[in-house]
């Protein structure tokens, strides 16, 4: 789980100034919960390559 | 009020080929009803009365001279405001869209032009079409005529509203999550989401709106979104995600036995949330389903437990491109509630798309099998009947939900509906009963891809031997003259 200060900072690395303080306080809950969606996505085992758990996108750099 | 105004697309089509009723008088009754009862509603608040009036005058000269063009001619109707109209303003609900004046007709607007429809006007929706209600739109609220002081449902309220008001016998909505289906459940009326490919979406702004977003009818019986069906599908070459299907005619059978028929009740996912009004109106559907001859076969999609991993990444990926508008204008052209979850959008990576491809085509192969062992599945339309707007909070079965929470939006409004725009498969939403509050309760049913004729027949015999039909409106009766 990521700290209020990584989000934070990785808010600021994308947006830069063009977010002030009071927006930047609330985009973090939203992000946040936007890292928590890719962990638990990251979390499944998606298996090999059967034609079950494949997809008409098949990236074999993103496929251990 | 004036009850030819309540009369099925097909009385009324019959009354105006037998000219027993003008297309003129009827268009400037609709006219009055709407300048009656919209101030209560704000469902219709752009339209155009001198163009209507020339159409429903030309549709009169044609009928008249003996060129009847078929159930819509003369028939007044409405369009979302996501839809475009050659020469009016096409906003999205959005002040970026304020004076934004299309030159062509959506396809949809040429089909029903076509066949004789007179289009009033354009109705609101929740800006840009992102979330299960219609609250934030350059328009304003639109209010829900079962109750005023209740949510439409959206984003295709405004066509919701007007269709249970009878300030149009027929609006056509979009629908990415829920659009069509919501709106129509919260206002005791039927929205079809057809097949993904079945209706074009060629004049559908924005143009890069999600891939999962289908044009549907909005009508107050099946049979009138059946006829609606006959003439909006079709193969269209504009629009890059219309497909090509054999031509079929969408009335339903008239019979009233449903004998050989397997309907799948799901036993996961579907009543979690549900209230016991609902969960009991939908299984009482069940049982008439049963008297009437078809078998109950219990089901599940497990990979739905997941849906809420899914949704969010396909959804940042429909929004991404308003980051700009979010960031430089955002302030002023975008509500802050939509602003902040486009920003949060930006923060999805391709490898969380990838990833929620797959759990997608998971439940893919799930839905194909369920599919083997029943015709079509039942389930709520939403877990809960429309909420009040000055409470944010909403009650499921667990307890109470936000829904000004973009987390809570999604799963009082979208959460039962959505699944089908994910696997791109039909789903229509018909009354089913009402609370006891008062407020209707929706039943969905939805079926395999292109067996859309099947959908509406189920739904057409339920309506008629079983469920409760339309009902006209409290609203409606304050203005009883």
């Amino acid at each position: 789980m990521l700290s209020d200060e990584t989000i934070r900072s990785l808010i600021l690395e994308q947006f830069g100034s063009l977010l002030n303080d009071s927006e930047i306080n609330r985009l973090m809950p939203l992000v946040k919960r936007q890292y928590e969606t890719s962990d638990k996505l990251a979390s499944f085992d998606f298996g090999g390559l059967s034609a079950e758990s494949t997809d008409y996108i098949t990236d074999r750099r993103i496929t251990p | 009020m004036n009850e030819l105004l309540f009369k099925s697309i097909h009385e009324m089509g019959a009354l105006i080929k037998n000219r027993k009723v003008s297309p003129v008088e009827l268009t400037q009754a609709t006219l009055d009803h709407i300048a009656e009862i919209d101030p209560v509603l704000n469902a219709f608040p752009v339209i155009k009365t001198e163009q209507a009036l020339s159409d429903a005058r030309a549709a009169e000269i044609e009928i008249s001279s003996g060129y009847y063009r078929g159930p819509f001619h003369g028939i007044p109707v409405g369009f979302k405001d996501n839809l475009s109209v050659a020469g009016w303003v096409t906003s999205c609900g959005s002040p970026i869209l304020a004076d934004h004046v299309t030159d062509s007709d959506a396809a949809v607007v040429e089909r029903l032009r076509d066949a004789g429809a007179v289009v009033i006007g354009k109705n609101n929706m929740h800006e840009w079409a992102l979330a299960g209600s219609c609250t934030y739109s350059i328009f304003g609220t639109v209010h829900n005529p079962w109750d005023p002081s209740r949510t439409s449902g959206g984003s295709s309220g405004g066509s919701g509203a007007a269709v249970s008001a009878g300030q149009a016998f027929l609006s056509i909505g979009t629908d990415a999550r829920a659009s069509v289906r919501n709106p129509a459940s919260y206002c005791g009326i039927v929205g079809h989401k057809p097949s993904t490919g079945l209706i074009s979406r060629y004049g559908e702004l924005p143009a890069t709106s999600a891939w999962y977003m289908v044009v549907g009818p909005l009508a107050r019986t099946v049979g009138d979104a059946a006829l609606a069906m006959n003439v909006l599908a079709g193969h269209d070459p504009r629009d890059p995600n219309s497909l090509r299907s054999p031509a079929v005619d969408y009335l339903p059978s008239e019979s009233d036995t449903l004998k050989g028929l397997r309907v799948g009740l799901p036993t996961n996912y579907f009543f979690d949330d549900a209230v016991p009004e609902v969960e009991s109106a939908v299984r009482a559907a069940a049982r008439s389903f049963e008297q009437l001859g078809a078998e109950i076969i219990d089901v599940s999609l497990p990979s739905l437990e997941h849906m809420q991993l899914i949704e969010p990444s396909f959804e940042s990926e429909n929004k991404g491109w308003l980051l700009n508008h979010a960031l430089h204008r955002g302030q002023d052209f975008l509500h802050q509630d939509i602003r902040f979850r486009i920003l949060a959008g930006a923060f999805a990576r391709t490898i969380d798309h990838e990833r929620a491809s797959r759990l997608l085509n998971k439940l893919r192969w799930e839905a194909q099998k369920m599919f083997e062992l029943v015709d079509v599945i039942i389930t709520p339309t939403n877990s809960t009947a429309a909420y009040k707007l000055d409470e944010p909070m909403a009650q499921i079965k667990g307890g109470e939900i936000d829904v000004e929470s973009a987390n809570g939006q999604s799963r009082v409004t979208t959460r039962l509906t959505v699944p089908f725009n994910a696997l791109g498969l039909p789903a229509i939403s018909l009354p089913c009963g009402f609370t006891s509050e008062g407020m209707p309760i929706g039943l969905q049913i939805a079926g395999r891809h292109f067996d859309d004729k099947r959908v509406l027949n189920v739904a057409a015999a339920y309506e008629r031997n079983a469920g409760p039909g339309y009902r006209q409106p409290p609203v409606v009766h304050k203005f009883n003259r």
